[in-house]
Parts: structure tokens; sequence; C-alpha cells
């Protein structure tokens, strides 16, 4: 069609260069180079920082199918009363990177601590000597953190499991009722549920439960360790 | 198996021959195939990628449909042979990827995104991930010719934003 001006452009344009690729290429690019290199590559340009910031890296990423295994910590420093989240570096001269935007809320003693995929999972805890309601999740991925809705219970030191993102609860209250022991929460419905103890013990998984009153003892509780 | 030749004309003119199976490597182009039915002195004109890309997306095909050809005379191979096999190819595309420059890659990257072939792009993107994933801010702007657009504020600024606790 335009054959004689393509031939002409590509004689007089300047040399193709990095930032002169389609949106989707550059992305392509980015997203195989380690998220622990990200730092370094938002301080290329105001471009580049975008890029690295942008949203659609992740998603680039995940089309790609591309995933990266790293390691969180949770560390008390002895210069630092609050505790922080740490990602541990597989890259040799980097060990411990702080991650922001997990160290933004107040860590309750006695909260349950589990991971689930790239998910962690905070229930719970004791806030000036008071049981508390909340639950927490820190994504690994976007590097966020969130409050789900609170547990119908407060509870400090309760056991935890996640399946197929359903986060089950049980434990770690002060009420004797038996319908108050564990609760499940669906995120498809966003909400709290009790669960009774009879269907704990038929849904074959085995839990290591403690109310303030009984202990319960259902199957392996290696999960728990 | 199948042995029919097709023409790619370049941008600036030049001509190549290739397999018919190597050019179905081009999504575009067996698009083309199947539409325009091309006949056998018809060259398909490509007026988006010069000879000298050409030259190397085609050899880059040549390469690939032999390896696919392989996989299916060879359903029996052993583990073994297949990572041998899996190396050698491998080993084809370091050199393949090494042999080119930095300006060379990113116009047979605008090539194979053009033509769309999946595997090229994908090749050549990790090819430059590669290059630049140990480097310091100030290589990766040299590696790219990228100007540094930062006051020194917004510099420092990230800098302790992005600060490692230790190490």
């Amino acid at each position: 069609m335009t054959t004689k001006e393509k031939k002409k452009k590509s004689s007089d344009s300047p040399p193709t260069s990095f930032s002169s690729l389609p949106y989707d290429i550059i992305l392509n690019c980015l997203a195989r180079v380690s998220i622990f290199h990200r730092p370094t590559l938002s301080l290329v340009s105001k471009y580049f920082r975008s890029l690295i910031a942008s949203p659609d890296l992740e998603a680039t990423r995940s089309c790609i199918g591309i995933t990266e295994e790293y390691l969180c910590v949770y560390l008390v420093l002895k210069n630092n009363l609050n505790p922080h989240w740490f990602a541990v570096s597989p890259i040799p001269k980097q060990k411990l990177k702080s991650i922001p935007s997990f160290n933004t809320y107040i860590h309750y003693e006695y909260s349950t601590v589990v991971s689930s995929g790239s998910k962690i999972y905070i229930t719970g805890g004791f806030l000036n000597r008071t049981r508390s309601k909340r639950v927490l999740i820190l994504d690994c991925v976007s590097h966020q953190c969130r409050k789900l809705p609170n547990m119908r219970q407060p509870r400090a030191n309760a056991a935890v499991d996640v399946s197929n993102g359903k986060i089950y609860v049980t434990g770690g209250c002060e009420s004797n009722n038996n319908e108050d022991c564990g609760e499940v929460y669906d995120p498809k419905t966003n909400t709290w549920e009790p669960i009774c103890l009879h269907w704990i013990l038929l849904s074959g998984r085995y839990m290591f439960a403690f109310c303030s009153c009984h202990t319960l003892s259902i199957d392996d509780p290696c999960d728990f360790i | 198996m199948s042995s029919n030749m097709i023409m790619l004309k370049s941008s600036d003119g030049a001509s190549f021959e290739i397999e018919e199976a190597a050019a179905r490597k081009s999504k575009i182009i067996a698009n083309m195939i199947e539409v325009e039915c091309v006949d056998e002195d018809k060259a398909i004109p490509l007026q988006n990628v010069t000879g000298n890309i050409l030259a190397l997306v085609i050899e880059y095909c040549n390469k690939h449909i032999v390896d696919d050809d392989d996989d299916v005379a060879t359903e029996e191979a052993s583990e073994e042979e297949e990572e041998a096999k899996k190396k050698k190819v491998d080993d084809w595309e370091a050199e393949f990827m090494n042999s080119m420059s930095l300006e060379t890659m990113f116009e047979l990257l605008l090539a194979a995104n053009y033509l769309n072939i999946k595997s090229l792009i994908d090749l050549v993107c990790q090819t430059i991930a590669n290059n630049i994933k140990d480097k310091t801010p100030e290589e990766v702007r040299k590696i790219f010719s990228i100007e540094n657009d930062f006051t020194p504020e917004e510099e420092e600024e990230i800098r302790k934003e992005n600060a490692w606790a230790f190490g």
C-alpha cells in the first residue's frame, strides 16, 4: 500500500530504542525481571517508574505465567519495638527487604498467622488484653494489606486453616457456647458463619482446636505446627 | 513433511524463499496463506520488516520447524534424548541471540510482534530481561540510552523508599 513511504522511513528514522517499543512488549520484558530488581528499575527514569508501579506489570506477569517464590518473615528488631515484615531476597548482596505496605497495621499479640498460596492471614490476638475480632490479609503479589469483616467472636491464639479461599477459625474465644467455638469466612458472601463441631469432624480434615474450657482434638494437628 | 516453498518479500525489496511449514510459525503469514492462496511465484509482502531482520526471523523459523518435525517423528524418544534435544535448542537460541546487537534485538522484537511469532517474542523479551537484571540504574540507562529525568531530590526519595533493611 505505502511501500515507498515505509522504505523511506526505514532509512531515515532514528535507531529503534527500548522506549520506542510497544507498551505491551516493554511490559513483557520487564515482567520477566525478578521483583527484587524492581527498586533498581524504578530508578532508571520516570517512565520506568510508572511501568514498575503499574498493575499492568503484574497482569502481564500472570499472563506469561511467571511466578516467583520468596519467603516473608516477620521480625521484632532490637532497635524497633514494632515488628516488621520483610521479604527474603534470593539475590546475593541483598538480604531482607522491608515491605512498607505490610507494616502499616498494629500487631496484636497472640494473633494467629497462617499462609496459603500468595496470601498471609492474620486473625485475632490481644489488643490491650482484650481479644480482637480483626482479620487481615496480606497479599504477597500486590503487596497490599486488606482488612476483612470482623469475626463473630473475638479470639486470640485461635487455630486457623485456609482451604479454597475459605478461612476456618476455631477456638481462642471466651464463650463456652458450642456455636461460638468455630466460624468460617466465605469470600463469596464476604461473611462469617458459625461452624458446628460435627461439621468439623465430618469434613475429614484434622484440626486441633481449643476453647477456653474444653479442648477438642480432631485429626492431625500437624497442619498447625 | 510439506515441502511447499513460499516467497516472502521484505520492506526494502529483498525476497526470501521459505518452507511453508516454517513460515506458518507466524500467525500473520499463516493467515495470509489461508486467505490469499499464495501462488508459487507470488511473494508475500511484509511492509514492516527489513531484509536483514527478515533473514533472522527466517533463520529462527527454519530452526524451530525442524525441531517440531522431530517431535512427531520420535514419539518414543527417551527422557535423556528429549533433554539433549532441548539443550541443543537452548544452546542454539543462546548463540542466535548472542550474535546480535541490542538494536537488532529491538527490531527483531518488533518484527516478531508484527508477524505474531509468540515463541520468538518470548525469547527476545527474556534475553532483554536477562541483560538488565543484575544492573544498576545507571547501567540500565546506558544499555537502553535512557536519560535520567529525575531530579537528585526525587532520586534520593525513591532510594529511601526502596532502602534495604540490611545488606
